[in-house]
């Protein structure tokens, strides 16, 4: 042994120098090191997953915001339909009053008219019977003065049966 | 690019030849398998390798605690300041970590916890001590300790080293005369030492890791893990199975310890050989080569030691893997 060098002294002071050696690295280099290694991978899966999450997220959000498209413009034409029936039975409906106005604005010119036909018929018999009176009077003079006033009713009777 | 390499590389080997004719080199070829003491704390030096008292400070054990420096700088400034993101020398740390923890979950996915402390330190710490041998100045710096004298004081039988011990009789050295040379009678002790080329240090880690692949492997198995060993039921043959697994438990601190020392002194030693046979340009490609025995060797010890945990925490029945790795642990070099 002494020729090869071994010697108690030294032997222990390497034995110890092993444990120290061990020691150390394990304390300050493997744990510290595989600790962050582990750290980092965490981070990065933690990363992955996180940008799955958001991808899904956002296609999430675009088909949200599809659907969403869809229905307002689903809803919109809707509306305009609406509008437009309710536009078509608001014409149609003022078509009709303006047709009820104009047949109602019609018939009372008519009734007017009538009226005033009437009216002035009346008016022309009193003048025309007042003419007849005067004609008569002044043609047949005094004489007929006792029955004309039944004369005149026949001849009116007459005049309107002709009218 | 490839002409430029020939081109420097023939001017380098003319070069050294002409160096090598003028006779500049060194003709010193001093190696010890033993780490030599730097110092003797609190006694007298001995012989070159020993003490006679006191605690012997040698200079792989200064270089231990350099290493051991060297990984609480790495800590302070890779882990002060932790960012999710991050940037510079914690990226470097972290991604060194991840590797080898990956490459642990690759061997046992279920007790990687477990095992990875003690596997990777010794990765890392081996690491940064194999490389520090090949750093130039380490083995070739130091102290002048004279020889002839503490051989004749030595009180406990001179170890002679392996090599040339004495300088050759007849060839002065070329550098004998260059100021801090060693002097005629004096040898170098260098200050520092790769710490994997002490046995020390090497058993130490052995013993260390031997000792966990039994608690691991009690953890699980509880007193069952002894029936590995101690098969009386299943005949004779199992019975001198169990007995060869208990003595090859044994022989795996031996394994670990040499495989390591051997590997590591034995690079050493190449480098040096080489460098007194011919000191221009040939140890270069073991110099990498080295390089690469260091990472491998590092490997090789974490490895081992995670294989042979994740195999006694298993029950019984996994010897066929066993087997091979002790196969592939001799194979190592």
């Amino acid at each position: 042994m002494e020729k090869l060098g071994i010697n108690w002294g030294l032997l222990i002071a390497q034995l110890l120098n092993v444990i120290f050696v061990v020691w150390l690295l394990t304390m300050f280099l493997y744990r510290p090191i595989l600790n962050m290694l582990n750290q980092r991978t965490s981070r990065i899966q933690e990363g992955l997953q996180d940008a799955e999450k958001v991808k899904e997220q956002l296609a999430n959000a675009r088909r949200d915001y599809d659907a969403e498209l869809a229905k307002a413009r689903q809803e919109a034409a809707g509306i305009l339909a609406q509008a437009q029936e309710r536009a078509r039975a608001q014409a149609a409906e003022i078509v009709a009053q303006a047709q009820r106005d104009a047949e109602k604005i019609k018939s009372d010119a008519l009734l007017q008219a009538e009226q005033e036909r009437q009216r002035m018929l009346g008016e022309l018999k009193g003048r025309m019977a007042e003419l007849v009176t005067l004609t008569a009077e002044r043609v047949l003079g005094a004489e007929l003065k006792s029955n004309h006033d039944r004369l005149i009713e026949e001849s009116l009777a007459q005049l309107g049966k002709n009218n | 690019m490839r002409n430029r390499i020939l081109t420097a590389t023939g001017i380098f080997l003319v070069l050294g030849v002409i160096l090598y004719i003028i006779g500049f080199r060194s003709t010193k070829l001093h190696i010890s398998v033993v780490a030599e003491p730097v110092i003797c704390l609190g006694g007298a030096r001995a012989t070159l390798e020993t003490c006679a008292s006191g605690f012997p400070i040698t200079n792989s054990l200064i270089v231990t605690v350099i290493v051991l420096v060297l990984l609480v700088l790495a800590i302070v400034f890779g882990t002060r300041n932790m960012q999710l993101v991050p940037r510079g020398f914690q990226n470097t740390l972290e991604a060194l970590v991840e590797v080898f923890y990956n490459f642990a979950q690759g061997i046992d996915r279920k007790n990687v916890t477990k095992f990875f402390p003690f596997c990777a330190s010794a990765f890392f710490f081996m690491l940064i001590a194999n490389i520090s041998g090949l750093i130039p100045g380490v083995g070739s710096i130091g102290a002048c300790v004279p020889t002839a004298e503490h051989k004749e004081a030595a009180i406990v039988a001179p170890v002679p080293d392996v090599a040339m011990a004495e300088e050759p009789a007849g060839a002065a050295d070329f550098f004998a005369a260059w100021p801090l040379a060693c002097e005629k009678g004096t040898t170098l002790v260098p200050y520092l030492r790769a710490p994997s080329a002490d046995l020390n240090m090497t058993l130490a880690w052995a013993l260390i890791s031997v000792g966990l692949i039994q608690y691991f492997g009690f953890q699980a198995l509880g007193a069952a893990y002894l029936t590995k060993f101690f098969n009386f039921r299943d005949g004779a043959m199992a019975t001198f199975v169990g007995l060869l697994e208990l003595i090859s438990e044994f022989v795996r601190i031996v394994a670990f310890a040499f495989r390591l020392f051997g590997n590591i002194f034995a690079g050493e030693v190449i480098l040096v050989v080489m460098a007194f046979l011919f000191p221009y340009l040939l140890p270069a490609p073991f110099y990498a080569f080295e390089l690469f025995v260091a990472f491998i060797q590092a490997l090789i010890f974490a490895v081992l030691s995670l294989v042979f945990m994740s195999l006694a925490t298993e029950a019984h029945g996994g010897h066929d893997g066993h087997g091979h790795g002790e196969s592939a642990a001799g194979a190592g070099h």
